[in-house]
């Protein structure tokens, strides 16, 4: 009789391929933000301090294998792979108990990808990997044992021959697969939602600002508090704020940064609206609060921040510390070499912390962003960001005050303002008649208040909000 | 085969020779070796850790330690660092004793390829022990929350670290202001901030837990003292706040907006209440007591309005009050020691010498949190006669240093100082001799020179023990929650 060249190894190894390629494919094209991602939110190194730690908390070996392989997500591809092996490597360890143990495991083999269900269920929040390797440490574990015992007695166990249907076997590996594959891929708990946030955290970080634009929709930002902050970043940073801040949903200053949530998202968004406001200590408070949420109290992402934001502040011994400590760690190489000249070049030079005699708390956006512009008169994005959140929260008295204090340097005479402060001016003048006094409010913008305010005064309020949606008159009815 | 395998055998013996022997330097400096830590010219007691070192940008590194002319060790090290054996350390620091060490430093780098020699730099052995462990917590700098942190030990003879306890099982949890009386290592106290939490008291055998805020509702203790007799503790009841700056190089400011005194009786279970200390216009913070317990020590201060609120003007004055341990009551008089509205600044952290001769304490120009100030500094007070004593040779310009103890003979001071990057608190000892003065202070030694750059966490209220401390492991228990 000619042997099939499926024999039970070649089977297991042909149905672990297949399921290697099929995880990798789900988590390389659905979850490669969160892949990176979950690299920026984790930490590992060679140094003492974080092999001790690791071994005095309940995460121990398995979640210091875990730190250890998560270096290597910032390449999805190879992120992928790790956690398709990870899925894996248990299936394969039961397969092979499974080949030693019974004379035609063929007829069971499908029992094998049975672990995968219960190891994908949960792998998605697994964030340190903890429940993922230590299946794998198990499994491994129980492999060898088996190995070794087989070696000197080899069971004679038999599945019965009606078990041995080749479509029966077939059909519940395909079954136990497809679950398996079902786990990771279903939008359970918000998982799409998180890479969606991951996908906004990667652009915003690589100042992608068209594309987080082109990626959140106004109708998203209205609904979505993250999604929110990330376009306001993104039209701030554009230049844009002043036009479509509250299509996007702008509704006060909290919508800027978060002030009461400690999830590590909101805070590296915090930390990334803060940095690109050169407000380095805004910046390094956030950096450090997201360093905490991770399960050592430090992150890669929270430390390559504080070390570019401690360069950038001509720190030079904490700037080195910390590159220092990312050196010892196995996919810094590159980012350290950058850094090294950059390090060599603050060397004796007197680090430069702004405004020394100046407090003011980041833990009030308004209080910290008007001592901004007081402080930087002529800069147009710390005056858009007040200014906006002011007309956000209604403020039209504080708005026309600080707009006339701004205008003198951003706006002289003849220049064009802005479309939304034509229009929150124009609002506050049927108040204030001077609050419109010496500045150029352009035609066309008068031309559709008179609009706006004929359709109001005519009790055509729905038909006015339409016609001029997307205008402040709109946002403040 | 056998004769390959001599060939070997002696090549591997060439190169280990080739690596590890001791050579001459080709070149002389004219100058010390820029060492950190730097050690030179310190005071060092005769039983502490070896004090390692490096010297930056250097490959190799030699170093010959030398008593009276005599070698009494030899170290070899690579990166640059010098790593001295524990038994051979304590076996030299025996025989110089009283005495000096001069320490010869040879370097080979890519500056000095053919290797440079420097001058000797002494370092001074005392003829006297200090306690031999320190306490202090581990913890983030800077932080609105926090995740891994705890209390741990430090043998000083050795580079030895311990847990005493930490927060590893319950995160939520914040541990703080650990106390012992008398440099005991057989009782200790400290705060478990959280949901199950409350102060944790492990006094002669006995491990209990204090829930102060069911005692007063809504008032929790703070800044401890424990009387040298050992039934009461003086506490502070601290309502704390802190602010981040966004702007500057201060970036962190911790307040009180309300701060009195307590007095814990551990015998009766009994908080002891003195109105004069519990008022909302005054607040009384870091509570010391003398050596035998006849007087407290406090900081205070009286504020123009209410409710408090965060100011410049925040100075807090040095205060003196007698204790009747026996009627657990204060007496009449209190004493300004030290009046802000006078010499300007604020103290915090009295601290009385084991002798009752000096008091510590920590000055900077404003507020209750001198370890975020950069002008914070230690100063001395004679108390016999009311004098300063200038130990402005602990003190590094510019940055904070802050949190300090006596050994138990009152001849070492250990402190927290930001002198290194300006943001993590290390451990700093000096020598301080009969007259008060102090000697120049020297960096906790490590293993690994590197370690104090490569920690990332601020060393934390050092205090001295005599022993290394046990505490049960149902102390964690006493605060544990589910999260």
């Amino acid at each position: 009789m000619k042997k099939s060249f499926f024999t039970p190894v070649r089977s297991l190894l042909f149905i672990a391929a297949l399921l290697f390629v099929v995880f990798w494919s789900v988590w390389f094209f659905c979850y490669r933000h969160y892949l990176i991602w979950l690299e920026g939110y984790s930490f590992f190194s060679t140094l003492p301090d974080f092999a001790s730690q690791y071994f005095s908390i309940k995460e121990g070996l398995p979640g210091y294998i875990g730190a250890f392989l998560h270096q290597f997500y910032h390449l999805p591809l190879l992120g992928a792979a790790i956690q398709s092996l990870l899925t894996v490597i248990p299936a394969f360890c039961l397969g092979i108990i499974l080949i030693r143990l019974f004379k035609n495991p063929e007829a069971i083999l499908w029992v094998s990808v049975i672990p995968l269900a219960f190891i994908t269920y949960r792998q998605f929040w697994d964030f340190h990997l903890y429940y993922t390797v230590t299946a794998d440490i198990a499994s491994l574990i129980l492999m060898v044992l088996t190995l070794a015992v087989t070696a000197f007695v080899k069971p004679e166990w038999k599945v019965p021959e009606r078990m041995g249907n080749i479509y029966l076997n077939m059909t519940l590996t395909v079954v136990a697969a497809s679950v398996s594959v079902w786990f990771i891929a279903r939008d359970e708990n918000g998982k799409r939602t998180h890479e969606e946030y991951t996908r906004l955290e990667y652009l915003g970080e690589n100042r992608r600002w068209d594309d987080i634009l082109d990626t959140v929709s106004p109708k998203d930002a209205r609904t979505d508090e993250l999604k929110r902050a990330y376009a306001l970043l993104a039209l701030s940073e554009s230049g844009l704020l002043t036009e479509h801040a509250f299509r996007y949903g702008l509704q006060g200053e909290s919508d800027f940064v978060f002030t009461d949530k400690i999830s590590p998202l909101c805070l590296n968004y915090n930390a990334l609206f803060y940095q690109c406001n050169d407000m380095y200590n805004a910046v390094i408070h956030q950096a450090y609060q997201q360093g905490v949420q991770s399960v050592t109290g430090v992150s890669f992402s929270s430390l390559r921040r504080l070390a570019d934001t401690y360069i950038e502040l001509k720190d030079y011994d904490l700037a080195r510390k910390y590159v220092d400590i990312l050196s010892h760690s196995s996919c810094h190489k590159a980012w350290v070499k950058e850094r090294l000249p950059q390090l060599e070049a603050i060397r004796n030079v007197k680090p430069e912390y702004a405004y020394d005699e100046y407090k003011a708390t980041i833990s009030n956006f308004t209080h910290v962003i008007s001592s901004m512009v007081d402080r930087n008169r002529d800069n147009r994005k710390y005056a858009d960001l007040l200014l906006c959140s002011l007309l956000a929260d209604q403020e039209g008295g504080k708005f026309k005050d600080i707009f006339r204090y701004v205008a003198e340097v951003q706006y002289p005479a003849g220049t064009p303002i802005p479309r939304l402060y034509e229009e929150a001016l124009l609002m506050i003048s049927t108040i204030d008649p001077q609050s419109v006094a010496g500045i150029r409010i352009s035609a066309d913008t008068r031309k559709r208040f008179a609009d706006f305010a004929g359709l109001m005064n005519s009790g055509k309020g729905t038909q006015a909000l339409r016609k001029h949606a997307d205008t402040y008159w709109a946002y403040s009815y | 085969m056998k004769r390959y395998s001599i060939f070997l055998i002696a090549c591997m013996a060439i190169c280990l020779t080739a690596c590890t022997s001791w050579k001459s330097a080709r070149s002389a400096a004219e100058c010390r070796p820029v060492i950190f830590p730097d050690y030179a010219e310190v005071t060092v007691p005769v039983n502490i850790a070896p004090l390692n070192f490096m010297v930056e940008d250097a490959d190799r590194i030699q170093a010959s330690f030398r008593h009276e002319g005599n070698e009494l060790l030899k170290v070899r090290g690579r990166e640059g660092v010098v790593q001295i054996p524990l038994k051979k350390w304590h076996e030299m620091l025996k025989q110089a004793a009283g005495g000096n060490i001069d320490v010869y430093v040879s370097v080979w780098s890519d500056e000095y390829p053919q290797g440079m020699t420097y001058l000797p730099f002494p370092i001074h052995v005392e003829d006297r022990e200090i306690d031999p462990w320190v306490a202090y917590r581990l913890i983030e700098p800077g932080y609105v929350s926090w995740r891994q942190l705890g209390l741990y030990q430090r043998d000083l003879t050795s580079f030895r670290e311990s847990a005493i306890v930490t927060n590893h099982e319950t995160t939520t949890t914040c541990l703080n202001c650990h106390h012992f009386p008398s440099y005991s290592s057989g009782s200790m106290m400290f705060h478990a901030r959280g949901a199950n939490g409350g102060t944790i008291l492990y006094h002669n055998g006995r491990l209990s837990k204090i829930k102060f805020n069911e005692i007063w509702p809504n008032r929790n203790t703070t800044y401890p003292a424990w009387h040298p007799e050992g039934r009461y503790i003086a506490f502070s009841s601290n309502t704390t706040h802190q602010v981040f700056f966004g702007e500057g190089r201060q970036q962190v400011e911790v307040f009180d907006t309300a701060s009195d005194l307590v007095v814990y009786d551990t015998e009766r279970g009994e908080v002891l209440v003195d109105p004069r200390f519990f008022t909302e216009e005054s607040l009384e913070t870091f509570p010391a007591w003398s050596p035998d317990g006849k007087y407290l020590y406090f900081a205070s201060y009286t504020a123009g309005s209410l409710p408090v609120e965060f100011s410049l003007d925040m100075h807090y004055d040095l205060l003196r009050v007698a204790f009747d341990p026996h009627t657990g009551s204060f007496g009449e008089q209190v004493d300004t020691l030290y009046n802000t509205r006078v010499s300007g600044g604020s103290v915090s952290y009295p601290r009385v010498s084991p002798d009752g001769r000096y008091l510590l304490y920590t000055w900077s120009d404003y507020g209750t949190f001198p370890i975020w100030h950069q002008d914070a500094d230690l100063r001395m007070m004679d108390l016999q006669t009311m004098e300063d004593v200038d130990v402005s040779r602990l003190n590094a310009s510019g940055q904070a240093d802050s949190y300090h103890s006596w050994s138990s003979d009152g001849r070492w001071v250990i402190f927290g100082s930001r002198r290194l990057d300006g943001r993590y608190t290390r451990l700093f000892i000096a020598y301080i001799d009969e007259t008060g003065k102090p000697d120049k202070p020297f960096l906790l030694p490590q293993e690994d020179p590197r370690q104090h750059a490569w920690r990332l966490k601020s060393f934390n209220v050092p205090e001295f023990i005599d022993g290394e401390v046990k505490l049960p492991k149902e102390a964690e228990e006493l605060f544990r929650t589910e999260e």
